[in-house]
């Protein structure tokens, strides 16, 4: 009986720490540049049947932003990244979308196009997402810096402002001269 | 190449079956079999009629053979909105069944069958959703 009641508590500890570690918090603060890893490249096809690698980005910051039409919390970021790409675009910077519909671009298409997404838009693959850890969780994005490595994961729904604040980070000057608003007055609401 | 982020999610399976006891049938007979899931606190699943056609319903699969699958009953789905989600979905949360009803031929051969089926559903929590999975489920009906 001690035995079973062991075994339970063995179980439960396990459970508890396999719960804790896959939480959705993210640092508050970009990651120092020393202890920054480098992106795995991947070669995708977007939209137009192009094929796109992510070295093809280096020298610009990378919102690397995993996604699927069927998930409810990746859908209210569009909006935002749309918002990104307009403004920044010229300014080093790009969102890439990974899409991972099974379906492909007969589901993402329409949705892309009715959401007028004017961000490039990749069809994912498993081999691509178990190089960035299986990505099993949406939204599950990555913040690269110019030198193409990782300067932050985030995994499930953020706010708005902490992608604002974490990019502003990133773009220095270039970001601040676009607008002229200095990122610690960012306080939108979402 | 290592991973990069833990690999966690992948390993959760919000929904869970609870096996199915043994249903006893006559040849010639009808009966409503009600298979039960779980689902982990903080979690909800697409109902079988999603209010939006980009999400994955809830699908109910069994091979009733030698028998019939006459009908499915899914259950019960409520509306709800979430933190990062502002329109309203269609969900279950809970615990909930599958109501299966099996017709028995009349010439169904005597003894034990086990009919192997799947539950298909896409769950989420408030701020992450998780890839579709497939929770499979025996369902033991004994034919006298």
């Amino acid at each position: 009986m001690a035995f079973f009641k062991r075994i339970h508590l063995v179980v439960a500890v396990f459970v508890a720490i396999t719960m804790a570690s896959c939480n959705t918090a993210t640092n508050a603060a970009l990651k120092p540049e020393s202890k920054r890893r480098q992106a795995p490249n991947f070669t995708l096809k977007d939209n137009s049947g192009q094929t796109v690698q992510l070295s093809d980005y280096k020298g610009k910051v990378v919102f690397l932003n995993f996604w699927a039409t069927w998930c409810g919390p990746c859908k209210e970021e569009i909006p935002w990244l749309i918002e990104f790409e307009q403004e920044y675009k010229g300014k080093g910077f790009a969102v890439l979308g990974v899409s991972m519909d099974e379906e492909g671009w007969d589901a993402i298409r329409p949705f892309i196009s009715n959401r007028k997404v004017n961000y490039r838009v990749l069809l994912g693959t498993p081999e691509m997402a178990d190089l960035y850890g299986g990505v099993d969780a949406l939204p599950t994005s990555f913040i690269l810096d110019r030198e193409g490595r990782i300067a932050q994961a985030y995994v499930g729904a953020q706010l708005k402002r902490k992608f604002q604040n974490d990019l502003f980070e990133l773009l220095g000057s270039q970001a601040n001269a676009s607008n002229g608003v200095a990122p610690a007055l960012l306080l939108g609401t979402n | 190449m290592a991973l990069l982020l833990p690999s966690c999610w992948a390993q959760i399976n919000p929904v869970s079956v609870v096996p199915p006891q043994n249903v006893f049938l006559k040849a010639g007979g009808t009966a409503t079999v009600a298979v039960r899931f779980g689902m982990m606190k903080g979690y909800h699943v697409n109902s079988d009629k999603p209010l939006e056609k980009h999400l994955i319903p809830l699908k109910f699969n069994l091979k009733p053979e030698p028998l019939e699958l006459a009908g499915i009953v899914y259950p019960k789905p409520h509306t709800e909105t979430y933190q990062f989600q502002k329109e309203p979905l269609s969900v279950v949360t809970g615990a909930f069944a599958v109501m299966a009803t099996i017709n028995v031929p009349a010439n169904a051969p005597k003894g034990t069958h086990k009919l192997a089926g799947t539950l298909r559903y896409q769950a989420c929590t408030d701020s992450i959703c998780l890839s579709p999975r497939s929770v499979a489920f025996t369902i033991p009906v004994v034919v006298r």
